[in-house]
C-alpha cells in the first residue's frame, strides 16, 4: 500500500478509497501539465553543466 | 546532440523502469548503464567521455591497490576534480551532472584508499556511474549501499506504486509548487519593494523565498530520482529529512541535502578534526567545500564563513545561554531563526559588494 492509499484508507470510508486515490492521482497529473511550469531560477542542484 | 534539460532527463530515466523488469534479473542493470550511455551520449557527449573513463579508471586502480598509496590516490583525486573545474570554466562544451559525479568518485577512492572498498568490477563501476534517475540532481548515493541495493532488488508492486507516487509528489513540487506558486510570490515581494531604502529587505525576503523555492525544487527532483529509483527496485539515500522542523542551524545541516552534508562530514569534517582538534577549523573547510562544489566563487567562500558562523553561534546559544525556551517555542522559532539566518547572507555580501 503507498503512503497515500495508506492516509486515505485511515480517513476515509473503504468505498471512498479508490475514487479518492484515482481523483488525487489526476488532479497531480492535471496540475503539473496544465499549471506546472519548470522554475528559472534556483535550479542550481539540477547540475546541467552550468 | 539533444539540447538537454530536466524534462528531456526525466522522460528517459522514466525509460530506465521498464528496462529494469524486462530483461532477466542478471542484466537489468547492464541495460540501464547501456541506456544510460546512450542518452548521455545524445545530451552531453562531453560527459559520457568522462564518465566512461571514471567508470572504467575506477576499478583498475583498486584491482592494481593504487589507491592505497599516498601520492597516486592525490594525483587521480585532482585528475577528478579537474574534470569539475574543466565543466565549469567550458559549460559549452555539454556537461551533465559532473558535480554529482565528482563526488560519487571521490568516494569510491577515498574508500579503497581507507581498505574499505577492496574490489570493484568494471561491470559494477558502470552500473554505478551510469545510473541516469540520479546523474543530473543527485543525491551523491555510496557505492556500497547501491550494490547492496542490486543485491536484493526484487518486484514489489507496494514498492512500484510508492516509487510512482513519489514521482508525482516530486513533479508537482518542481512544476507547480516551486515553478508556479512560489516565483509568483517571489515576483510579488519583488514588486512591493521598489526603492533603495528598503534594499536590505528586499534582498532578505527575497533570499527567504529563495530558499523555500530551491527546497522544494530540489526536494521535488529528489522525489523524481528516489521514485525512479524506488519503481526499478532500488531503495537509495534520503536527501531531506523533515528540513524546515529543524530547531536550530547544526541540526538543519543535518536535514538539508543529507548525502553532501554526510560526504564533507566523513570526508572532509572528521579528517581535518582528527589532524587540527580544531572543530572550528573542520567545520569551516567543511563548508568551504559545500560552497565552492555549488560554484567557483567569492560568494560561495563568504558563504561558506557565514554558514559557519550561523553553526558556531547556534552552538553557543546552546551551550552558554542560561535560558531554557519550552519545547513548543524552539519548535516554532527555530526554523524561524534558521530561515532568517540562511537568507541574510544575500544582503550582507551585497554590503561587502558581492552578490551570487
Amino acid at each position: 500500500m503507498t503512503p497515500l492509499a495508506a492516509f486515505y484508507a485511515r480517513h476515509l470510508p473503504q468505498g471512498l478509497v479508490l475514487p479518492a486515490l484515482s481523483a488525487t492521482y489526476a488532479a497531480m497529473l492535471l496540475a503539473v501539465l496544465l499549471v506546472g511550469r519548470i522554475p528559472a531560477e534556483a535550479i542550481i542542484y539540477i547540475d546541467l553543466g552550468g | 546532440m539533444i539540447v538537454p534539460s530536466y524534462e528531456i532527463i526525466i522522460v528517459f530515466a522514466l525509460f530506465c523502469v521498464p528496462l529494469s523488469w524486462a530483461l532477466p534479473r542478471d542484466h537489468a542493470l547492464d541495460a540501464v548503464s547501456v541506456w544510460t550511455m546512450i542518452c548521455i551520449t545524445l545530451l552531453a557527449p562531453a560527459t559520457a567521455l568522462w564518465l566512461a573513463l571514471i567508470a572504467v579508471g575506477l576499478p583498475i586502480l583498486i584491482s592494481r591497490g593504487a589507491v592505497t598509496r599516498g601520492p597516486e590516490i592525490a594525483a587521480v583525486m585532482l585528475i577528478v576534480i579537474g574534470g569539475l573545474v574543466v565543466s565549469r570554466t567550458l559549460p559549452d562544451w555539454g556537461w551533465i551532472g559532473v558535480a554529482y559525479v565528482t563526488l560519487r568518485a571521490l568516494h569510491v577512492l577515498l574508500e579503497g584508499w581507507m581498505g574499505r572498498i577492496t574490489t570493484l568490477t568494471v561491470r559494477d563501476s558502470l552500473h554505478y556511474i551510469f545510473f541516469l534517475p540520479t546523474l543530473a540532481a543527485g543525491p551523491v548515493n555510496r557505492l556500497p549501499h547501491f550494490q547492496h541495493q542490486v543485491r536484493r532488488r526484487r518486484w514489489d508492486a507496494s514498492q512500484f506504486f510508492t516509487g510512482a507516487e513519489r514521482v508525482g509528489l516530486g513533479l508537482l513540487w518542481i512544476y507547480v509548487v516551486a515553478g508556479r506558486l512560489l516565483t509568483r510570490i517571489a515576483y510579488e515581494i519583488d514588486a512591493n519593494f521598489d526603492g533603495a531604502e528598503v534594499e536590505w529587505w528586499a534582498l532578505w525576503s527575497g533570499s527567504a523565498i529563495g530558499w523555500v523555492h530551491l527546497y522544494f525544487t530540489f526536494a521535488g527532483t529528489t522525489h523524481v530520482a528516489l521514485g525512479i529509483a524506488l519503481m526499478m527496485g532500488l531503495v537509495l539515500e534520503e536527501n531531506f529529512d523533515r528540513t524546515w522542523a529543524a530547531r536550530n542551524l547544526p541540526e538543519f545541516w543535518t536535514r538539508w541535502h543529507m548525502t553532501l552534508t554526510h560526504w564533507v562530514r566523513d570526508y572532509v569534517f572528521r579528517p581535518v578534526m582528527a589532524l587540527t582538534r580544531s572543530p572550528v577549523t573542520a567545520l569551516v573547510l567543511a563548508m568551504l567545500v559545500v560552497g565552492l562544489w555549488h560554484a567557483f566563487s567569492l560568494y560561495y567562500v563568504l558563504w561558506a564563513v557565514w554558514q559557519s558562523l550561523g553553526i558556531i553561534v547556534s552552538r553557543l546559544m546552546m551551550t552558554r545561554v542560561p535560558v531554557h525556551l519550552p519545547l513548543r517555542a524552539t519548535q516554532v522559532l527555530g526554523p524561524i531563526f534558521n530561515l532568517a539566518w540562511l537568507s541574510a547572507a544575500v544582503p550582507v555580501m551585497a554590503l561587502l559588494g558581492v552578490s551570487p
